[in-house]
């Protein structure tokens, strides 16, 4: 189509003429005519927009009075931009201007304005009431397919576990989608008319079906950044990719991760274009240009529309056999990437690595809680980075010695400076861990009166409280009805942990109890244990490192880890979040066998979130008092960041594991080699 | 439709520091098409 200036300031005119009319206020006035531009700009452009097909149809048509089918195109303008809109919003799109305007709950209020005004306009239109009742039929029902098409795309984006979906399902989105409103525009001017609409109905849901998809290829190989990749939308492209069985491995390492950088998104369209998103594309395509062809048999004589059919059919065979050559091209350029995880370990590791004793990382309360002016707690936050450190193989005798000699007389407080509150098995639990690890045996006797206060306190059920009697100051009922969350299975299991790592000899009978109680309190409606102070995340990984150091393949514990596996989103993240991805790859690690590329795909996620510095976000990890007795989470980012160090560390020592038990086999089954064979054989990477 | 080609092939091909420098400003100039 040529740029068309003309039929561009008709429609826009007669819309803002229709809100002025209503006697919209200034303000709103202007943001859904700003809106509105995104969708009538492209006819001033020579680009087609989706408002226009009501006036093809009547050009084709040879009517000679145009009214109805500009009325109709503005009525199409308010419909097609509150869709467009609100697929922006959902897109969490950056270079729509009424959301950077105005903001995204305004946008959202906009745009279900822009529905109820082209409902209005469909009311205002000078024709018979049945055919205005038709229209209104028609548009509130393309409107509510587009809904669950819309449901759909949203539901499936950045999802990893597609195995259940089938490729018809995805391209019955685009039906749903691009398909169904362009039925509505086609049939509007028919059904206006009271005359046959069937025909204009299907061509539309074919031709918009085919142009949505032709957009979504459109989108990965014609931008140098699709948006589509950034977001990792399972449009056909990157869906086919993903279940092509030859592909599978490399397409869904490569997407983990960020896609934001050009050279990441070269190589995606490079792979892509050798996978059978190609010829999946072409089989859609075959199948509806026929289609298509078949509609316009039915309907003869609409010229226009023949001709924009036939351009979407060159585009669609221009850009299909591109990418055939493209992948004739790219046949011996593939790079294979070798993750290295040294250099986000070693950036990490400089950045945790203080001698301040992780003042940093303090829980300080000033705001007078149980009527103090400052409590420290700076034992629990310091412990958990300490653990790390450990696996680093770093040394942390001092760090440790001076938490240990934060204890008080019955043992220690999570706030060191005060003995308000009772001692808590979370402290006890974390001590225990490190000094079980470190074989601290000088401080043993340090434990003595504690172990002894926790011993009267555990239950003969397994039940662990989180804060602990010690028959002076503090009993047993009051603790249980005044002190907030004394049962949490992430707590329970951080401090059997720690037993187990202290003494399991010893207390192998309390630990199994524990294990058995905490069993006891899986939560089957959520394949999980449901905690009072973490996240579901961290609690899993808190309850696999227990219960699989004693007793593995535990039918709930298999359901959970099912359960968390199937989370896994396409970016190798969980939730978005790296400190909730970190726990879930360490919970999985606990298990015998891990699945190498959650796990690798997992680890690309931590490494590519990490910041120049080294660290990651800090994240909520466990609720803790605010001001004025609300409740808050505590949220550091050297924690944070111990987490996703901690993951890298276990996950890279797992798959240099299995590089080793991989090499291993090949030399057992490689034939003998001569001795200058092997004196001259190249060192063969595996990765 | 030898612009699609080009466009297709010189954002998958061309060196990836050529791709940064020459910026593709309209797609509409090469493609007529509507976004749904």
């Amino acid at each position: 189509m040529e740029a068309d200036e003309a039929t561009y300031e008709i429609i826009f005119s007669s819309c803002l003429e229709k809100l002025e009319k209503a006697g919209e206020p200034e303000q709103i006035k202007q943001y859904l005519m700003l809106a509105l531009d995104k969708t009538l700009g492209k006819i001033k452009e020579g680009k087609l927009s989706p408002a226009m097909f009501p006036l093809v149809i009547a050009k084709d048509l040879k009517h000679e009075d145009l009214n109805l089918a500009y009325e109709l195109a503005v009525i199409c303008a308010f419909f097609h931009t509150a869709a467009d809109l609100t697929d922006d919003v959902e897109d969490e799109a950056e270079n729509n201007d009424l959301i950077n305007k105005a903001g995204k709950s305004q946008a959202i209020n906009l745009a279900n304005k822009l529905l109820f005004i082209s409902q209005q306009l469909i009311n205002d239109l000078k024709i018979a009431d049945k055919l205005k009742l038709y229209l209104l039929k028609m548009f509130s029902n393309t409107g509510n397919i587009m809904c669950n098409g819309q449901f759909y795309d949203i539901a499936l984006t950045n999802t990893a576990n597609n195995e259940n979906i089938q490729i018809n399902e995805i391209s019955l989105i685009n039906e749903r989608k691009g398909g169904v409103e362009l039925a509505c525009f086609f049939a509007a001017l028919p059904v206006a008319m009271d005359i046959e609409s069937g025909d204009y109905y299907k061509l539309g849901i074919y031709y918009g079906a085919l142009a949505q998809l032709f957009s979504d290829y459109f989108d990965i190989w014609c931008q140098p950044v699709s948006e589509d990749l950034l977001v990792l939308k399972n449009t056909m492209p990157v869906f086919s990719a993903c279940n092509d069985p030859v592909f599978t491995e490399e397409i869904k390492t490569l997407l983990a991760g960020k896609n934001d950088l050009v050279n990441k998104q070269v190589i995606l369209k490079r792979i892509i274009a050798k996978t059978k998103a190609v010829e999946e594309f072409e089989e859609y395509f075959k199948v509806c240009s026929l289609k298509i062809n078949e509609q316009l048999q039915a309907l003869p004589g609409l010229k226009i529309l023949e001709g924009l059919v036939q351009e979407l059919f060159n585009n669609c065979e221009a850009l299909i056999n591109t990418l055939y050559e493209l992948r004739k091209s790219v046949a011996k350029k593939a790079k294979v990437k070798i993750y290295n995880f040294e250099n986000s370990i070693s950036m990490a590791l400089d950045y945790l690595n203080t001698d301040n004793y992780f003042e940093d990382t303090w829980e300080v309360q000033r705001w007078g809680f149980l009527d103090e002016p400052k409590l420290i707690g700076n034992i629990f936050p310091p412990a958990l980075i300490m653990e790390t450190l450990l696996d680093a193989g770093i040394d942390i005798d001092d760090s440790l010695n001076y938490i240990l000699s934060l204890k008080r007389e019955k043992g220690w407080y999570y706030f060191s400076n005060t003995d308000k509150i009772p001692t808590d098995t979370d402290d006890l639990g974390q001590l225990l861990n490190l000094v079980g690890r470190t074989c601290s045996f000088k401080s043993y006797n340090l434990f003595r009166l504690p172990l002894k206060i926790l011993e009267l306190n555990l239950e003969e059920s397994g039940r662990c409280p989180t804060w602990l009697a010690d028959q002076d100051k503090f009993q047993k009922e009051d603790i249980e009805n005044t002190w907030f969350g004394n049962e949490c299975a992430g707590v329970m299991a951080n401090l059997y942990y720690g037993l187990f790592l202290f003494n399991r000899e010893r207390y192998k009978e309390k630990i199994l109890k524990g294990i058995h109680y905490i069993i006891s309190k899986f939560d089957p409606s959520k394949n999980n244990w449901t905690g009072s102070y973490y996240t579901n995340y961290y609690t899993f990984y808190l309850v696999s490192r227990l219960i699989n150091a004693f007793k593995p393949n535990i039918g709930c514990l298999n359901l959970a880890k099912a359960k968390m596996r199937g989370e896994q989103k396409l970016n190798g993240s969980w939730n978005n979040s790296p400190q909730d991805t970190a726990s879930v790859l360490l919970g999985l690690l606990t298990f015998k066998d891990i699945d190498q590329l959650v796990l690798k795909t997992g680890m690309i996620y931590l490494q590519e979130t990490q910041k120049y510095d080294g660290s990651w976000e800090g994240e909520n990890l466990f609720i803790c008092p605010g001001k004025d007795g609300r409740m808050v989470y505590y949220n550091n980012p050297k924690v944070s960041s111990s987490f996703c160090l901690r993951a890298l560390l276990q996950g890279q020592n797992k798959l240099n594991a299995l590089q080793e038990e991989k090499r291993e086999k090949v030399e057992k089954h490689r034939p003998l080699m001569k001795i200058s064979e092997v004196q001259n054989a190249p060192v063969q990477l595996i990765y | 439709m030898e612009n699609l080609r080009n466009l297709i092939l010189s954002l998958a091909l061309d060196n990836e520091e050529k791709i940064e420098k020459n910026i593709i400003e309209d797609e509409t100039k090469v493609v007529k098409l509507f976004a749904i």
